[in-house]
């Protein structure tokens, strides 16, 4: 009889040997109704999948947009004059270039630095029929990682050489110019004077954007400096760092690097440059936080429901634990650690799922076009053909501790009962 | 067996155990509940892109000549009557018709004293843009009086670009169908703004003649029309398309892909949340559907032994399932319903401004509680109860009375 009393005077050896016991109790308790282990536990492990996989895909959706609208556009992060962001104008240039340039590049973080020339010019062919508005970008070939999101066309090439030029495919079908013809450029340089290039084609780019298709040109910054008047200046000069997620520490570390040199320049890093980008990450992150929080609600209103059950169906199973001398704290520890039996073969198995479907997934990625036919939305959103999801590891490890806590307050609201239960009346009651 | 006498004994069973159905009725309501909110903010984006994208001078259907996307110049062009009426086509009525607006819109070059931008010159009649955004614009000074008005109205983000003012003056300079350009001066008779900074920068407003005189034409580059309802939109592009021959007539889904595709994943995307947050429900409904069944064998084995039927008993945990559900989804539609109305006139998402104007959205989002909607959840609820109930029903039917007794 004495070994089965868990009261407090028992030595200490014998309560971890009881609390040993419980956990295998607990666990045998699970498998009387194995129906409803498996429901119950069905239920966390859709919401832990549904949860993961969503994550896991967002966050390959999302990364790809980052790296895309960085990597292929705007760079991590740019030096730019204080005022160039909300006033980009002509006169509005970082000076110092070559000694800019020669500091970042000189930055351990740093992977690329291209300098860019951004205009807006009237361009023609000379024949004097017509001309398009249109925004010139001059670019040094040698450094350049931009590639405007947009795929080459067949038969051309990107500017090598001063001299060349590469421009959206609808503006050049409007100029009615081939790949190697030759087109004019006209705008105002930095001092008022006109500004004018006689470029070659050689090279057409489509991006699926109309508007950009329609009205962007791609120089060599030589030629653009020279005609629009900048000397050891640039409109922005753009870095691509090793990671894009420390940008704004990046920019900041460097921010006082620059600022010596250059005198007048901010560093701005890609949050900046692309608000629309980052509130889109932003916003889709929030949004499926809110479904992740409404799925959990609703799983713990199906737990409390089981435990419910599992309660009250043992009101006479507890009554005569409660005669035979257990403590009312080891009864409700017992059934704690059921509804974490439950809780951690619930998570196991959807994480278990998740993993399965992501890995799978990975493999060959989703490719979009299965979502239907959306080839300029995409190019909007800076969204690649193919979505490869990343398994969200803390994501997947946050999910498991709400899981956990969730299921451990969903399974003490009834269980708060074992406390007040009379064991005589328990033990009366029907089965 | 009578239905109501089934129905009566199906609500007492569910009275049996009060806290655990009390439970799984807050679940169903809570998730009902979630699913109605989700859908009419879901919903809303959707009414709201779709509009905005009409607002954006697309009309449902525009009419536009062909090569215009392209090259949108006056190269491009048509000529209208005066007096054309689309509510006079055959089986056009006037109610199916909102409105119209023709304009004259072409890329120019705008010349402060102080600096030059490419804008979008658009030369409307500010009588007919009660059908675009142009017409709810917020001006700062005076709007345009009428197509012949000789003044601009320019966005406040161009206006903080080029450094002007309300009345003082800006050349514009265009070119004509024949390829020379022409420049004229104006005033700035006011300042809008809009809820994108993009599109302020780009469209610069005057009359519609005052371009046609600049341009020494009397053409225009677009027809718009505006229908009542959504619907009337297919029938009219039928007729318009057999007046214009020749020109591109095309619907504002053609002209705005954008937001003509991600309309459609609306329609998709409402469904799947729905069946994911009622999905994570239907655990907790099955297992308490056969906990319910399973605890009452005896009892079921000893109303078939006294001549109950096989199908009534089946009916009856069916019911029990319906009435606990029905009663849950009038409690979720209610409770959805109640947090909707203080928010149906919008919610201010002004910190996610210029990713809502990437999306074809406005800073306040106005939440769609369509009955359409509510009814879907509501019928597909039911059917998910019926479902759930199907298994535990089906096996507590199978078992004859005498094992049932005797367990």
């Amino acid at each position: 009889m004495s070994g089965l009393t868990l009261s407090p005077t028992v030595s200490r050896p014998a309560r971890q040997a009881a609390g040993g016991a419980l956990v295998t109790m607990a666990w045998r308790n699970l498998w009387r109704v194995p129906r409803r282990t498996w429901l119950t536990a069905g239920g966390v492990a859709f919401a832990v999948l549904l949860v993961v996989f969503m994550r896991s895909y967002q966050i390959g959706a999302l990364d790809t947009m980052v790296e895309v609208g960085t990597e292929q556009l705007t760079g991590h992060a740019q030096v730019q004059h204080p005022d160039y962001l909300d006033d980009p104008r002509m006169r509005n240039t970082v000076e110092g270039l070559a000694a800019v340039t020669e500091t970042l590049a000189g930055h351990p973080g740093v992977r690329a630095v291209a300098p860019r020339g951004m205009a807006f010019a009237l361009v023609s062919t000379g024949s004097g029929e017509r001309s398009f508005g249109g925004q010139v970008a001059g670019i040094d070939p040698a450094v350049e990682f931009a590639t405007l999101g947009g795929r080459a066309l067949p038969g051309g090439r990107p500017v090598e050489r001063a001299g060349e030029g590469v421009m959206g495919s609808i503006l050049a079908r409007n100029l009615g110019v081939p790949v190697g013809g030759d087109f004019i450029v006209l705008g105002t340089g930095k001092e008022g004077g006109v500004a004018a290039m006689v470029l070659t084609l050689v090279g057409l780019v489509e991006s699926g954007n109309p508007d950009l298709d329609r009205g962007f040109l791609m120089v060599h910054f030589d030629d653009f400096a020279e005609a629009f008047g900048l000397t050891d200046e640039a409109h922005a000069i753009a870095v691509l760092t090793r990671d894009p997620r420390g940008a704004r520490e990046f920019a900041a570390d460097i921010g006082t690097m620059v600022a010596a040199p250059g005198g007048n320049a901010a560093v701005r890093p890609w949050q900046e440059l692309l608000p629309e980008l980052e509130q889109t990450v932003v916003a889709e992150i929030g949004g499926s936080a809110l479904f992740a929080v409404f799925l959990v609600v609703i799983v713990t209103f199906v737990v409390v429901n089981t435990f419910v059950m599992t309660v009250f169906e043992r009101t006479a199973e507890f009554g005569m634990l409660k005669a035979i001398g257990m403590a009312p704290a080891a009864i409700f520890r017992m059934v704690q650690l059921e509804a974490l039996w439950m809780s951690l073969l619930g998570v196991a198995l959807g994480l278990l799922l998740s993993l399965a479907i992501v890995a799978a997934l990975a493999i060959e990625g989703i490719p979009m076009s299965a979502f239907g036919d959306f080839d300029d939305m995409l190019a909007r959103f800076f969204m690649p053909d193919v979505l490869t999801p990343v398994f969200d590891l803390a994501g997947a490890l946050v999910m498991t501790a709400i899981m956990l806590v969730a299921v451990q307050v969903a399974a003490a609201i009834p269980a708060r009962r074992i406390w007040r239960l009379n064991a005589i009346e328990a033990l009366r009651a029907e089965e | 067996m009578k239905l109501r006498l089934l129905v009566q004994l199906g609500w007492r069973n569910l009275w049996r155990h009060k806290r655990r159905n009390g439970i799984l009725l807050g679940g169903i309501t809570f998730a009902v509940a979630s699913v109605v909110l989700a859908n009419s903010f879901i919903r809303g984006m959707q009414v709201q892109m779709a509009d905005n994208a009409v607002d954006l001078m697309n009309g449902h259907v525009k009419i536009l000549a062909p090569g215009y996307l392209d090259d949108p110049g006056i190269a491009q062009s048509f000529e209208v009557a005066q007096d054309w009426q689309p509510d006079a086509l055959d089986g056009i009525t006037p109610d199916m018709v909102a409105g119209w607006a023709s304009r004259v819109r072409v890329p120019a070059v705008i010349m402060s004293e102080r600096e030059t931008r490419g804008i979008q010159l658009v030369g409307i009649d500010p009588a007919s843009e009660n059908i675009s955004f142009v017409g709810k614009l917020a001006v700062e000074g005076e709007g345009l009086a009428d197509a012949a008005d000789r003044r601009v109205i320019v966005g406040a983000g161009l206006a903080e670009q080029i450094e002007t003012l309300v009345g003082r003056r800006i050349v514009l300079i265009t070119q004509g169908a024949d390829g020379r350009n022409r420049e004229a001066g104006y005033r700035v008779a006011g300042i809008y703004r809009t809820d994108s900074s993009s599109l302020e920068k780009i469209f610069v407003f005057t009359g519609r003649d005052t371009v046609q005189n600049l341009l020494e034409t009397n053409v225009v580059t677009e027809l718009s029309v505006r229908v009542t309802e959504e619907r009337f939109g297919p029938p009219l592009l039928q007729r318009l398309a057999n007046v214009f021959s020749g020109l591109d007539v095309m619907t504002w889904q053609e002209l705005d892909p954008t937001a003509a595709a991600m309309t459609a994943i609306i329609d998709v995307a409402i469904l799947v949340y729905f069946f994911i947050m009622m999905g994570a429900l239907s655990f907790g409904l099955v297992n308490s559907l056969v906990t319910a069944v399973m605890e009452r064998t005896r009892e079921m084995g000893m109303m078939r032994a006294i001549g109950m039927r096989p199908r009534s008993v089946l009916l009856q945990v069916v019911l029990e399932s319906t009435l606990i559900m029905g009663a849950g989804i009038a409690g979720g539609v209610l409770l959805g319903v109640l947090v909707y109305l203080p928010i149906a006139d919008g919610v201010d998402l002004a910190a996610f401004d210029e990713a809502l104007s990437t999306f074809g959205l406005s800073n306040v989002l106005v939440p769609q509680l369509i009955a359409q909607d509510v009814i879907l959840v509501v019928v597909l609820s039911l059917i998910l109860g019926f479902v759930a109930s199907a298994s535990p029903a089906v096996r507590c039917m199978k078992m004859g009375p005498l094992e049932a007794m005797r367990r």
